[in-house]
């Protein structure tokens, strides 16, 4: 039966890697449009909040405290947003500049919007698309609280995207995915092969509208908090056929070189270029980022 | 929106050529994002800079109208918690005041808007502001 925690377990042994669980540490990023680094640091200090800063992410902080970060005056003023680290890399390999025209398919709640942003200094135009009802309000909230100044979001399955008739210089799609089992407890019990093609399907159609709308030399970042290869270099394999992209370098320094052996299949070298976050190595929920030229 | 300014300043410190209505919320929007909103042609659901809705200012706003507007109490760190909260101000929390006569604007101990009040009682012992709008409203409206 192709489900359960062996047999994923066992997928992950044939790609290489023996997987635990490991207890995610709890991370921030500041907000500095709205606060510089070190005023809020001093006043998280004051309240007794014990501050790490992650290595590898601009802005990023682990952090512990014996009360809940999500409701200090700090927060409700947009100083920061509670952001798990690897998930504050995809706007890092994306690096938006002031003054470009920016896409964010897949918004809500507004974590990488927010970040994108904020990596922009409130200038240019993100566009940013969330195709469910119920998750705009979130993503309202966190654009209000940040203070984000140059964003126009809509209610709009980023498939559709092409009806906007705008070209972007960056695109973020950060895929919907079947998650991963550190964010997850119950994730083994909830997903099967089966599941995780459908997911590959949705992917491979939002990773082709966005390459419609993206410029010649533009960058797309492919995210997913997915350990499964048919939804990360599977993926990309699919994508390096059917369309002239190629894929770059992240310049992080954390993750493994994306798996070019998937299950006996050899893929195309330029996969290793992706990154590939196995938690028990990264210390960080399971995660995979590309980055894309479009040629 | 033009009412809830007016509760503090007569300055004009909105550009009212660059305010629009999106459902109940107000929004600033530059002209780049405005030229984008018309080609799309599809209803936005946040644009630009958050004002607020009508008698519910964003931060952008407080902070805007705290710098332009002399009707404000400052309060300490326990009564800024509870103003966040929900709670009325009491007189013992308020460290200092100014133009404190009908709507006033609530600061933090960092120079920070929180929300605004009105002054109900300003001989009585007990509530001095009652609060009317506070920046913790954020969270509740997730819920």
């Amino acid at each position: 039966m192709e489900k359960g925690m062996n047999f994923f377990l066992d997928r992950y042994k044939k790609l290489g890697e023996t997987v635990s669980g490991i207890r995610l540490r709890p991370s921030l990023r500041i907000n500095v449009l709205n606060i510089s680094e070190e005023k809020l640091i001093n006043r998280l200090k004051k309240q007794k909040v014990k501050l790490e800063k992650i290595p590898y992410a601009k802005h990023g902080y682990f952090y512990s405290s014996r009360f809940s970060l999500g409701s200090i005056t700090e927060y409700l003023l947009g100083y920061f947003y509670l952001q798990e680290a690897a998930a504050q890399l995809p706007v890092q390999v994306l690096d938006p500049k002031p003054n470009e025209a920016v896409l964010d398919c897949c918004a809500a709640p507004g974590g990488k919007t927010t970040q994108i942003a904020q990596f922009m200094k409130n200038k240019g135009t993100v566009i940013a698309l969330e195709k469910k009802k119920h998750r705009i309000a979130s993503l309202k909230t966190n654009l209000e609280r940040c203070g984000i100044t140059n964003c126009i979001a809509y209610l709009m399955d980023a498939n559709k995207v092409k009806s906007l008739n705008m070209q972007f210089d960056k695109i973020l799609l950060d895929a919907p995915c079947s998650g991963n089992f550190i964010t997850d407890s119950a994730w083994f019990n909830k997903r099967n092969i089966e599941g995780i093609r459908r997911a590959s399907e949705i992917q491979k159609s939002l990773i082709e509208k966005s390459l419609s709308v993206l410029k010649k030399g533009g960058t797309l970042v492919y995210s997913a908090c997915s350990l499964e290869p048919e939804e990360n270099e599977l993926n990309m394999q699919w994508m390096l056929k059917h369309f002239k992209v190629k894929i770059e370098k992240t310049s992080l320094k954390i993750g493994d070189p994306g798996s070019i052996n998937i299950f006996g299949k050899k893929l195309d070298k330029s996969i290793a270029d992706c990154r590939r976050f196995w938690p028990n190595k990264t210390n960080t929920a399971g995660f995979f980022i590309a980055k894309i030229r479009k040629l | 929106m033009i009412s809830l300014i007016q509760k503090f300043t007569d300055k004009k410190i909105i550009d009212l050529s660059k305010m629009i209505k999106i459902d109940r919320d107000f929004y600033l929007v530059d002209d780049n994002l405005r030229n984008i909103c018309k080609s799309i042609k599809k209803k936005a659901e946040y644009v630009g800079t958050y004002l607020g809705k009508k008698e519910k200012p964003s931060v952008f706003l407080l902070n805007l109208l705290a710098k332009n507007s002399k009707k404000k109490v400052w309060l300490n760190e326990k009564g800024a918690w509870l103003f966040i909260c929900r709670r009325d101000v009491f007189a013992k929390s308020i460290v200092k005041s100014e133009d404190a006569s009908d709507f006033v604007l609530i600061m933090n101990e960092y120079g920070e808007c929180l929300g605004f009040g009105q002054v109900i009682d300003l001989s009585s012992k007990k509530v001095e502001i009652k609060r009317m709008y506070d920046v913790g409203d954020f969270l509740r409206r997730e819920k």
